[in-house]
């Protein structure tokens, strides 16, 4: 349905997209998943036609933007990232006037806003709407056209947890009507939750792509220990939080953080992958193949050292860890 | 199609008369501006005025002016040898303060000192009589026209012309008036305006909100978009005028002299080329103070110089025709002389045409430049 290929698009000195090829079925729901400045707004809007490639193509349905543009636009629904609306006009007047241009008639209006739980809203100024409703009415834009395809940049980001998940139950509700959709998110339960596939996206370029369980079997560890060493001291907080150290990476000189460095022998474990180093100092997530093997392994290495556990917690590897795994740097940074 | 068009019409019409504020900056201000401009004007104090001079005959009277020049030795009034306007100065101690209180004579005939007095040239008529009065015409309310009258009567008291001798007669003549020659040009300032903030600033806002690229992105038809807003400023317009038009009607009888249908073409041209100006200024920025300032750079100095308020004939003649060719001029001019000459199609013609493709090439070259994401 949709097929880009090798596309690259490049804002002044920022590569914003990378040579990325990707494509989408009918009724499939997809997810780019990634972190600020990833490059997965570019990607979409290089498909909703609101810019054009530097290089590579796109190809909707076996039509491209150059030449079918006006098709297009009727056969997609997309809401952007953020849009504001004319602050004094109402639900329903911003609503009747998109359908009009969709072509549509107004009398599919309520049946819409209802759908997206905005009925009661219908005569309140788009200045009085909650961001969550605001999302909401941007959706209802979207589907004004019954799309066949649906392009969301974003569209829980700021939410609180109740209004995104009314609005994942309105998109699980669509899938039934056979839409596909491409939904850009940096929130993994979302991605998790909506789509069947899950594209991971970083500094513009693809790192990873498939079923969750995919993703997760094809990058190797399934299981992690994730654990905190006693007696080291706790990382600045205001620095933690922004200054996301890359694993491994020494602290930025000039601060006095006393650190606790983890050793390798630790690392070294049988069924063990890779040791991630965390922020706070003297924590760290040690990846391996089979927790029941490696958990007494383990701990058999801390006492060895004569170290002293604070922390400890054994999980599965979830879509974050993955995405930890491969880039270093957390989703939501 | 139309009904896409009625309905960017009707938003744009809602989200005007939404807006309190808006509605105040362009039905409230200026009628207020209106009153205040042409009851309570006060002094004017410009340094250059302009009077015309009128002989006994009613014709163009440079003999009186050497008549007078000879009788008091020093120059209170003089015209060129040539025919070109003289400069009467105050007879006085030709303190520097004094000097500057000058009026350039214009000999004309009685009629084109009427003609030059409505659109603004000269703010008073100084008429010799065939039994030696002198008098002279001027609209009182108008600072400028009094100050003028001051200066010259000083003046002509060192002619020791007797003051039975001078009469005034107050011009209350519609057309004639300050009030007759503010109205058009606040009418012409308000289609400036409207188009500017109405539509200039309302798509910058829009496309700072994201909207523009919204609404890009659905297959609406970007011309009749564009299109719309000019509909919309000539409705939102017709009601602006209307609203001035029937507050100065009935407070301070201001006619309109001429032909109606010659108006509207008026009106519509100016429409036209302002909604092209503004649609032109706000094709690119997406920035509010960029488009605020752009918005302002327009305006201001048209406000100022285009003579909404006060003649342009009072500035060097160097300048004068540079104003005559800016858009604000040529619609001020236009509808004054419809207000107040009583002109038609065959007087406005020129304007209607420059103004109108004026407006078409700055709407289709916008179009073109557009930045709809």
């Amino acid at each position: 349905m949709i097929v880009v290929s090798n596309v690259s698009k490049s804002f002044k000195d920022v590569r914003a997209v990378q040579d990325v090829s990707l494509s989408v079925a009918p009724g499939e729901y997809v997810a780019l998943l990634g972190p600020n400045g990833a490059g997965k707004t570019t990607l979409v809007e290089m498909i909703e036609g609101l810019r054009s490639p530097d290089s590579g193509s796109i190809s909707i349905l076996g039509r491209d933007w150059k030449h079918d543009e006006r098709h297009l636009r009727g056969i997609m629904g997309i809401s952007l990232q953020e849009t504001k609306f004319i602050d004094k006009l109402t639900v329903r007047e911003i609503m009747d006037l998109f359908a009009g241009f969709y072509g549509r008639s107004t009398d599919e209006m309520p049946g819409i806003l209802e759908h997206i739980g905005l009925l009661e809203k219908s005569a309140s100024y788009t200045m009085n709407l909650s961001h969550g409703q605001r999302q909401k009415l941007a959706l209802g834009i979207a589907l004004i056209n019954h799309p066949q395809i649906l392009i969301l940049d974003e569209p829980t980001t700021g939410l609180d947890p109740n209004a995104r998940r009314e609005l994942w139950e309105i998109l699980g509700d669509l899938k039934s009507k056979g839409t596909a959709l491409i939904l850009t998110t940096h929130y993994m339960e979302e991605a998790e939750y909506l789509c069947e596939r899950i594209i991971i996206m970083n500094q513009g370029r693809i790192l990873a792509e498939g079923t969750l369980e995919e993703l997760l079997a094809a990058h190797g560890a399934m299981e992690i220990i994730s654990f905190a060493l006693e007696g080291c001291g706790k990382a600045p907080v205001d620095g933690a939080a922004a200054g996301s150290t890359i694993a491994g990476a020494s602290p930025p000189p000039g601060k006095a953080v006393p650190v606790c460095e983890i050793p390798d022998s630790v690392a070294r474990i049988a069924g063990a992958f890779e040791l991630v180093r965390g922020e706070e100092p003297g924590s760290g997530q040690l990846y391996v193949s089979d927790i029941v093997a490696a958990l007494p392994l383990f701990l058999a290495a801390v006492e060895r050292e004569k170290l002293r556990l604070k922390r400890l917690e054994c999980r599965k590897m979830n879509l974050d860890d993955l995405f930890v795994s491969l880039t270093g740097r957390r989703l939501d940074a | 199609m139309l009904r896409n068009l009625r309905n960017l019409v009707s938003i744009q019409f809602k989200e005007f008369l939404r807006e309190p504020e808006i509605l105040f900056w362009s039905l409230v201000f200026p009628i207020v501006l209106s009153w205040l401009l042409g009851i309570a004007i006060g002094s004017g104090g410009r340094q250059m005025h302009n009077a015309a001079l009128v002989g006994p005959a009613g014709a163009p009277a440079d003999s009186d002016l050497v008549w007078m020049e000879s009788k008091t030795g020093g120059i209170a009034a003089r015209v060129d040898p040539d025919g070109r306007p003289g400069v009467a100065e105050k007879a006085g101690d030709g303190s520097e303060a004094e000097k500057l209180q000058r009026v350039r004579l214009h000999p004309l005939s009685k009629e084109e000192a009427l003609l030059a007095l409505k659109k603004g040239k000269v703010s008073l008529i100084m008429e010799r009589s065939p039994d030696g009065t002198l008098k002279y015409s001027f609209d009182p309310r108008s600072g400028e026209a009094e100050m003028t009258w001051m200066i010259l009567d000083r003046a002509m008291a060192g002619l020791e012309i007797e003051s039975e001798n001078t009469a005034i007669d107050v011009l209350e003549t519609p057309g004639t008036r300050y009030i007759d020659f503010l109205v058009p040009g606040l009418l012409a300032m308000n289609i400036m305006n409207s188009a500017m903030w109405g539509v200039g600033w309302s798509m910058i806002e829009i496309r700072m909100k994201k909207l523009l690229r919204r609404m890009a992105a659905t297959p609406m038809n970007k011309l009749l978009f564009l299109g719309s807003h000019f509909i919309t400023r000539v409705l939102v317009n017709i009601i602006e005028f209307a609203a001035l038009y029937v507050f100065v009607f009935f407070y301070f009888g201001v006619r309109i002299q001429g032909s109606v249908p010659a108006l509207l073409a008026v009106f519509i041209a100016g429409n036209l080329a302002f909604t092209g100006i503004a649609v032109m200024i706000s094709s690119r920025t997406a920035n509010s103070r960029v488009g605020n300032g752009l918005i302002n750079a327009v305006n201001m100095p048209m406000m100022l110089v285009s003579g909404v308020f006060f003649s342009y004939h009072n500035f060097p003649e160097w300048a004068v025709p540079i104003v005559r060719k800016l858009p604000l001029t040529m619609l001020a001019d236009s509808m004054r002389s419809i207000f107040n000459e009583g002109a038609g199609f065959a007087q406005v013609w020129l304007p209607v045409a420059v103004l109108t493709a004026m407006g078409m090439v700055l709407f289709y070259a916008g179009s073109r430049v557009f930045k709809w994401y």
